[in-house]
């Protein structure tokens, strides 16, 4: 298996010598160097990598606003020169991360788990076979979208996510117990994602459908779905007849 | 640098040696003015009651009258005793060993003398126990003199040998707390001059610089140690000439070259004079640490820094200038304030620091610091 890698780091003597730590693993193959989050943010879309050693500390933008960017996050491991706290509240579901000098021990356990994590996700598509949308792949429901709610941060797949709010100029997520908000659009949000998954409800609502566990008719023609965690979404009238074609195909 | 960080310890040393300066506050008196003491002189003199009962019950008749004269004693006794542990705290006798015997004897003979003018008129004249030609009989005096000496004498030794021995360990307590909160002191003046972000990129940077240029990893190995060696050791001299400083301030700067590379360069303008000049260690280093931590790490393309001192008006100005700018709404993070009052209290009242935008993409902070 191999592990298409990105590393993110402000000082070039760092960079090279995470190269020549990775050396000693033939399954990583470093497919591009940044030195900030303007460049990361260029060259993820272009290189596709599967994991991403981000340095935390980064001029201008640090690694976490880079992450929130992002439309889906590769895995990550965080790399940063001295523990904080925002790392430590990250622990709980970050892939993992390492102190900087990084030990040869840890970093291989690092990227055993990586390994493992994308071991188990289905073959990455090669570019020509991605069903594509105004030049750019649709997510997946298998791809990670970062999060961060103050100081928690989650990388959620997308097949958690169940339903998506318009909250102004941002959306609030809804997956697990959390309800955090993301800085983009819905309308935005609605044009990455898969279609045949998430449904726009309303304007108000985007709707996973693999989530939808009973649906009933109310009120003049529209619909309510009632999803797995007992949430109830109205979907509107003009969209309930684009539902009732989606399910009956 | 921290400067919130370094601040606190600042004042914890204060505090630490404060305590230092006053003895009276880490060693009190060590006398038993507690629930101690007053077991110590219940016991005591209970023992003492019912040893006088049983003799007098042993080796005679035991009567009312006996009964009644042993606690007027008794209670005399206690009475005087409280006196004397209160005169002893008062003069502080608990502080050795030495001297203690005679001083305690001396005052045991007073108090003889004292429990008989005290208890003798009480027994004739309340109790209608003995006559006057009795108890000042000069044997009845010399009789009850050497009793009531050597009781108080008794009493007097154990219970300022158990106020020393009390204070000894209060004082090896305090001793004890004292050293830990000293290093504890210590170690965060330690942490707050070496900023763990920059020791630990350093440390990597010059993991790999040993691979691709192995004599400059050396010279930087030696520039960090005169670093380290200055902000643990030179923390503790009140004042360094500009030149010393400035030279450490430079192996810094060469040091986060190696993070930074091309994103940073540096320049130093300084007069003879200004490098004579002296003033308390890590002020200017402060100054550069976060003109890089604010200003060039901030910025994807770096930036430069200007180093230039100079003295004027009876006080040397060092001023640092970086590029960037300081952010649109005051106060968040800089701790100027706590940069100011450690310099205050570092330099005098008299020293002043300054932040500001110098232009649009410049930021200089200027400190003024009397030359004494």
């Amino acid at each position: 298996m191999r592990l298409r890698t990105l590393i993110v780091e402000d000082s070039r003597l760092a960079r090279m010598e995470m190269r020549r730590l990775l050396e000693g693993h033939p399954e990583v193959e470093v497919v591009g160097e940044a030195g900030n989050a303007d460049e990361a943010e260029i060259l993820i879309p272009e290189s596709q990598p599967d994991l991403l050693l981000l340095d935390i500390q980064l001029p201008g933008r640090n690694g976490f606003e880079l992450l929130e960017s992002l439309d889906s996050t590769p895995l990550v491991i965080f790399t940063t020169a001295y523990s904080e706290f925002a790392v430590q509240a990250f622990e709980q579901n970050a892939l993992d991360y390492l102190v900087k000098p990084v030990e040869a021990d840890r970093l291989a356990k690092a990227l055993q788990k990586a390994s493992n994590l994308i071991g188990h996700q289905e073959p990455r598509e090669t570019p020509g076979e991605q069903s594509v949308t105004e030049g750019r792949s649709l997510l997946k429901v298998t791809d990670r979208v970062f999060v961060k709610d103050g100081e928690h941060c989650w990388f959620v797949p997308l097949a958690e996510v169940r339903l998506l709010e318009v909250e102004g100029n941002y959306t609030r997520v809804f997956f697990g117990n959390h309800q955090p908000l993301i800085p983009k659009t819905l309308n935005y949000l609605e044009s990455r994602l898969d279609p045949q998954v998430f449904f726009r409800a309303s304007r108000q609502h985007l709707v996973n459908l693999n989530w939808v566990k009973d649906v009933e008719s109310w009120f003049s023609g529209t619909l309510r779905l009632t999803l797995r965690s007992g949430q109830q979404v109205e979907v509107s009238r003009r969209q309930a007849q684009r539902f009732r074609d989606l399910m009956s195909f | 640098m921290l400067l919130a960080e370094s601040l606190r310890s600042e004042t914890g040393y204060r505090m630490v040696q404060w305590k230092m300066n006053n003895p009276a506050e880490i060693s009190p008196d060590g006398s038993m003015r507690d629930p101690s003491h007053w077991f110590f002189q219940t016991t005591f003199w209970l023992c003492w009651l019912a040893i006088a009962l049983l003799f007098t019950l042993v080796y005679g008749k035991l009567t009312a009258k006996d009964v009644v004269a042993i606690l007027v004693l008794g209670a005399g006794f206690f009475l005087l005793s409280e006196l004397m542990s209160r005169y002893m705290t008062r003069r502080g006798w608990a502080d050795s060993f030495r001297s203690q015997a005679p001083r305690t004897l001396a005052m045991s003979v007073i108090g003889s003398l004292a429990l008989q003018g005290m208890v003798d008129p009480i027994l004739v004249l309340g109790f209608h126990i003995g006559t006057w030609s009795e108890v000042l009989s000069s044997k009845a005096i010399a009789g009850w003199a050497l009793q009531g000496t050597l009781m108080f004498w008794c009493w007097g030794s154990i219970y300022s040998s158990i106020t020393l021995r009390r204070r000894y360990q209060r004082s090896e307590m305090e001793r004890l707390q004292l050293e830990a909160a000293v290093q504890a002191a210590e170690l965060r003046a330690l942490k707050s001059q070496v900023n763990p972000h920059f020791l630990f990129n350093c440390l990597n940077n010059l993991r790999s610089l040993v691979v691709e240029d192995p004599e400059r990893a050396r010279d930087m190995m030696l520039r960090l140690s005169e670093l380290l060696r200055y902000a643990l050791e030179v923390s503790r001299h009140e004042r360094v000439t500009l030149e010393q400083e400035l030279s450490v301030v430079e192996a810094y700067l060469e040091l986060e070259s190696l993070q930074f590379e091309d994103r940073l360069h540096w320049e130093m303008n300084v007069t003879p004079e200004a490098s004579r000049a002296q003033l308390p260690p890590m002020v200017v280093q402060q100054l550069v640490e976060n003109a890089i931590k604010h200003g060039i790490s901030k910025r994807p393309h770096g930036g430069e820094i200007l180093v230039s001192a100079s003295v004027s008006g009876g006080a040397l100005v060092i001023d640092v200038e970086n590029s960037g700018q300081l952010p649109a709404t005051p106060g968040s993070g800089f701790g100027l304030e706590n940069a100011r009052q450690r310099l205050r209290l570092l330099s005098g009242e008299l020293a002043r620091l300054t932040l500001s935008n110098r232009d649009s993409d410049r930021v200089a902070a200027t400190a003024s610091i009397p030359l004494s």
